[in-house]
Formats: C-alpha cells, sequence, structure tokens
C-alpha cells in the first residue's frame, strides 16, 4: 500500500511537472512509471478462496516435547501468483524447527502445505489466527486477511519423580492397596493377637502366647493394606508466589505437585485435587490413568491468581475431601493458613505439607550484605517457627528449598516419624 | 536469488551511469559524481536490505531526471536511467521480501516470473518513453490542456481502484 502510494505521488509530481511548466520531456519520464501501475492492474489479484486446515502432531504434550503443526492450504479460487501464509504462534511456544510462514505460487485448486515444529513450558495454548496476503508478482497491489483456524495444545508440567510414599491417614478404602490400614486382617505386618476362631489358618497360630493358656489357643493378627483417599491443594495465591528473574516458585510447586500425583495414582490410591487461587479448580477424586490426565490437565491450566475471597485457606471447601483422608498441600504457606490447617487436622484429617521454601527462593535476588544476611535470618527464624507450630500439631511438614532435589528432601523428611498428636487444641 | 541480485546490481550501475553520463556529457562533472556517489549509497543499502533505502534513491533519481530535463540533459539518458531505477526499486523490494519471508516454495520459479513481469514492464515503459521523445506533435494550448487534465483525471481514477482493490 505504501509503496503504492509513493509510486502514484511520484506519478503525478512528474505529470504536474511536466503540465505546468509545458515541458512534454518530463511528462515522458512519467511513462514507465505509469506501465508499471497498468501492469499491476491488469494482473490485479482476485480476492482469494482459500480453505485452510490446521493439525497438531498432539494436543496433550509433556514440558519440552516438540510439537508439529501443520497447515495446508486449499485454493478454491483462480490461481494466485504469490500467497504469503503467516502463522501466528501463541506466546510461550519457541519455535524450534522451521518457519511459521510460507510465501508461494498457488495454482487453482492447488494445495500447500507449511509445517513448523515449537516446543513450550506448561500451559495451555491456543492457535487462531493466520495472516494471509496475496499479491501479483509485483508486489503492488495486495489483498490481507485473517483467517480463523483454531487449534489447542496443552503442556503438562514435568511431574517431579518420587519414590513410594508413606501415608497413614486415619481411614482407608476398601480396595486392596499398599497403605496401612488400621485394621486386622490379611496383610504382611504384625498387627496383634486374638483368640482363635474357627476357620483360621493353622499357620498364623501363634504358638508361643497359646503355649502360656491350657485350653485357649491364639492367632496373629495382621494389619491390612488398603487405599487411600488423597486430596492434593495447590496453593494459586499470588500473594504466596514469588518471581525471581522470570522464575516463578508456583512453578516448582506445580512440578512437585504433578509428581505427587503421580505417585500416589502409581500406589492405586484415588486422587482428587484442589487449585486454591484465583478460584476453586476441583478436580474430583479418581483412579487411574484417566484421572492422571485430568490432574495434569488441571495442571497444566494452573495459574496464580488474587481473589478477595479466597486471599485466606479460610474458604477451604473441607467436604471435597472425605473424612479422615490425607491431605497435601503444596503452599509456600503464610502465618494465616496456620488456624486452618490445625483446624483440619482437629477434624481428622491427615495433613502433609509441602512448602517450597520462598526465603531462600527471594533471597537469591539480593547481594548479600550485612542488612540482606539480618533480613533474610529473621524471615528464616518467622518461617521455622510456623512450621515448627504445625509439625507440635501432628503435620507433616516438608520444608523444601527448591535448589534440592525433591525426592531426596520427601525421603529425608518422611523417614523421621511424625508425632501422631490426637489432641489438637484450635487456636483461635 | 543470485540471479535478481546480479540484475539489480546492473540496473541500479546502469541507473547511475546513465543519469551521470547525461550530466557528464551536459558539462555537470559534480552533479554526475553526485549521482554515482548516490548509486553506490544505493548499491550499499541493497546490501544492509532497508527497502526505504530503494524508495527514497528512485525519488533522487526521478528529481534528478526532470532537473535534467529542464536543464537540457538529453532525454534519452533520463529515460534509460529513470526506468533502470524503477526496476532497481522493486527488484530491491522483491528481494527483502523474499529473504524476510525464507520459507518460500519453488523459488526460482517465483523468481523468474518476476523477472519475466519485470522485463515487460521495463521494455513497454522504456519503448513508449522512446516514442513520446521522439515523436513530436504540435498541439494547441486548449487540446494540451484538455489532454493533461485527461491524463490526471485518468491517472487519478487508476490510483483510485489499485488503492481500492489492494488492502
Amino acid at each position: 500500500m505504501r509503496r503504492l502510494l509513493f509510486l502514484s505521488l511520484l506519478l503525478y509530481g512528474l505529470v504536474l511537472a511536466g503540465l505546468t511548466t509545458l515541458h512534454g520531456n518530463v511528462v515522458a519520464l512519467a511513462l514507465p512509471l505509469t506501465v508499471y501501475l497498468l501492469a499491476a492492474f491488469i494482473y490485479s489479484p482476485e480476492k482469494p478462496r482459500l480453505v485452510i486446515t490446521r493439525a497438531l502432531s498432539a494436543t496433550t504434550v509433556h514440558h519440552g516435547t516438540p510439537v508439529v503443526v501443520t497447515l495446508t492450504v486449499v485454493n478454491q479460487g483462480g490461481r494466485l501468483e504469490e500467497v504469503l501464509i503467516e502463522d501466528t504462534v501463541p506466546p510461550g511456544l519457541t519455535l524450534i524447527a522451521g518457519e511459521p510462514w510460507i510465501q508461494a505460487e498457488l495454482p487453482a485448486n492447488g494445495t500447500i502445505e507449511l509445517s513448523y515444529t515449537v516446543q513450550g513450558k506448561r500451559g495451555t495454548y491456543s492457535f487462531r489466527y493466520l495472516h494471509v496476503m496475496v499479491n501479483e508478482h509485483l508486489g503492488l497491489l495486495c489483498h490481507r486477511g485473517w483467517l480463523e483456524v483454531t487449534g489447542n495444545l496443552m503442556v503438562f508440567p514435568e511431574p517431579l519423580r518420587l519414590e513410594r510414599l508413606d501415608i497413614r491417614p486415619l481411614r482407608t478404602r476398601g480396595y486392596a492397596g499398599p497403605i496401612p490400614s488400621r485394621l486386622a486382617g490379611s496383610g504382611t505386618d504384625f498387627y496383634g493377637v486374638r483368640e482363635y476362631q474357627m476357620g483360621d489358618p493353622l499357620r498364623w497360630i501363634n504358638w508361643r502366647a497359646s503355649a502360656r493358656h491350657q485350653y485357649t489357643l491364639f492367632t496373629n493378627e495382621f494389619e491390612m493394606e488398603r487405599i487411600a483417599d488423597v486430596g492434593l491443594i495447590l496453593d494459586a495465591r499470588q500473594r504466596n508466589n514469588v518471581v525471581v528473574d522470570h522464575d516463578a516458585l508456583f512453578e516448582y510447586a506445580i512440578g512437585a505437585t504433578a509428581g505427587l500425583a503421580e505417585t500416589f495414582l502409581n500406589d492405586g490410591n484415588r486422587v482428587g485435587m484442589l487449585v486454591y487461587g484465583r478460584g476453586l479448580e476441583m478436580t474430583y477424586p479418581g483412579y487411574g490413568k484417566v484421572q492422571r490426565e485430568r490432574l495434569m490437565q488441571a495442571l497444566a491450566r494452573a495459574k496464580t491468581g488474587d481473589s478477595l475471597v479466597f486471599e485466606s485457606l479460610d474458604y477451604l471447601p473441607v467436604r471435597f475431601f472425605p473424612a479422615k483422608s490425607q491431605i497435601v498441600l503444596v503452599s509456600p504457606l503464610c502465618e494465616d493458613d496456620l488456624a486452618v490447617l490445625i483446624r483440619l487436622r482437629a477434624r481428622g484429617y491427615q495433613i502433609m505439607v509441602v512448602s517450597p521454601d520462598p526465603v531462600t527462593f527471594e533471597a537469591r535476588q539480593f547481594t548479600p550484605n550485612v542488612d540482606v544476611n539480618f533480613a533474610i535470618r529473621i524471615a528464616r527464624l518467622e518461617r521455622e517457627l510456623m512450621l515448627r507450630r504445625l509439625r507440635r500439631v501432628g503435620i507433616q511438614v516438608i520444608d523444601w528449598r527448591v535448589d534440592r532435589p525433591f525426592d531426596k528432601v520427601m525421603r529425608t523428611a518422611l523417614v523421621r516419624p511424625t508425632p501422631q498428636t490426637r489432641i489438637v487444641r484450635m487456636e483461635r | 536469488m543470485k540471479l535478481t541480485l546480479r540484475i539489480m546490481t546492473f540496473t541500479t550501475l546502469i541507473a547511475a551511469g546513465m543519469l551521470a553520463a547525461g550530466y557528464g556529457l551536459y558539462g555537470k562533472p559534480i552533479a554526475a559524481l553526485l549521482f554515482v556517489a548516490l548509486g553506490l549509497l544505493w548499491l550499499v543499502g541493497q546490501r544492509y536490505q532497508k527497502p526505504a533505502v530503494g524508495s527514497l534513491s528512485l525519488l533522487c533519481w526521478v528529481i534528478g531526471a526532470v532537473y535534467g530535463a529542464w536543464y537540457g540533459v538529453k532525454s534519452g539518458w533520463l529515460l534509460g536511467s529513470v526506468t533502470s531505477a524503477l526496476l532497481t526499486w522493486d527488484l530491491h523490494y522483491f528481494t527483502y521480501r523474499m529473504q524476510e519471508t525464507k520459507n518460500v516454495v519453488n523459488v526460482r520459479t517465483l523468481e523468474r516470473a518476476h523477472l519475466q513481469r519485470l522485463g515487460l514492464v521495463g521494455g513497454l515503459g522504456l519503448l513508449l518513453g522512446g516514442l513520446a521523445l521522439t515523436i513530436k506533435l504540435s498541439l494547441r494550448f486548449g487540446v494540451m490542456v484538455a489532454l493533461g487534465l485527461i491524463a490526471v483525471l485518468g491517472l487519478s481514477r487508476l490510483v483510485h481502484y489499485l488503492r481500492q482493490e489492494s488492502d
């Protein structure tokens, strides 16, 4: 368009200069420019009639997996001398091979294919518009337009690998699994001794105990191993997120939640998840691969946000989690959360808090000096006190410095037995 | 794209050379040197892929040619120079487009088609310009004004149509 305007102005200038000065030679100089304009007019492109389809090699992938985007363009109109198709790559995706645009000559009913490869971080990405530009060979006249050709890509977070986790919720479910159920029955771990009943296998008889009584036999009991209900809570409140050099603490929390979800599901447990932040995003409890997919999708969508209602954990929908089940909260924690967690514990939930350490994370951005070191020390002490109060009421707390491997931290933290405090005072 | 680049360098040299020769033969060596320098600058601009340099250079060439025509520089040199400058301007933009896009299907076919079209336009422009310079007609002032008005109106219509057609 700018070229057309420029050439037109030049042409007018020449003709007017020639006419006003009555200089025919100047007008003659305008002829090549006129021919150029006329050629553009004669070969002006018709409005394109293109049918474009988009195909993605995968619509759900893990972090870092390349995805090939293929666009097939079919020309249902007349011949197009030059057509430029430019795709809009959603922000956040990185181009790793190919180009998201193509220029070609497209005959009537002809087809061209554009393909490129992208890679992205955790999130959901929506491909929508294509820029189409059709022009004649001289590039003076063109038709531009935006076509909507949608496609969605979901990039799952990279789950932090974990070995089996030992959890002991007060209540388990009815199916066999790896979690000690605090109930006697068939199992491997010794649970207790009771009087022999008809039908008990002879090899379960406790001969040593029976020898002490003249007419009574005793049988060993074993602890049944069952699956459990596990509720994951991911804290997505913006106030608890720390961002240092485009690196967000929330992303570590996401990785940890994904790892925990995968581990619990692999053990056969029923896992549900709640993302608590801008609102409540609930993934209802379920088992197996389908549930894993649902949880990963929820984690891929998770974003931090602020909400006046959900500023504190007070509005945590407790009924979402079955009574006396295991709750795992992944949160950097703040002072206001203590009361809610203690209340939950008092209701009989077994609570584990995985807390990415915001103090160490944020301290990275400061140059160490006396004041900074002092401030960090105070913040650490405050945090340590907060975590200690949680531990005192029987909540398992994993203080995770995100520069350390998550599985190692979990293993070390879970080796120590948690005090099974039963009586919990409600703090007001 | 090698062919286009070669032709572009050639047309730039022709444009600069013809205008410089026209001014040089007319006894204006400084103007001749100025256009040689401008031609070299245009060549440098082509290397750095600046399309604005092309438009600016074409403007310089047209102004140079108009001044030349008023001062009495032989019109053949001027017409040849303006036509070459127009072709260079087009090729400059074409190479810029192609190199920006990178992903061009059958770039050689596109290149050839473009060069053919441009050759036709350049040849026809030169031919018509040459005819206009050689044919001498004596017209009355009124007829001349009428023809001038027709030319301006026709051009206006054409430009208006082209701008409407182009998005």
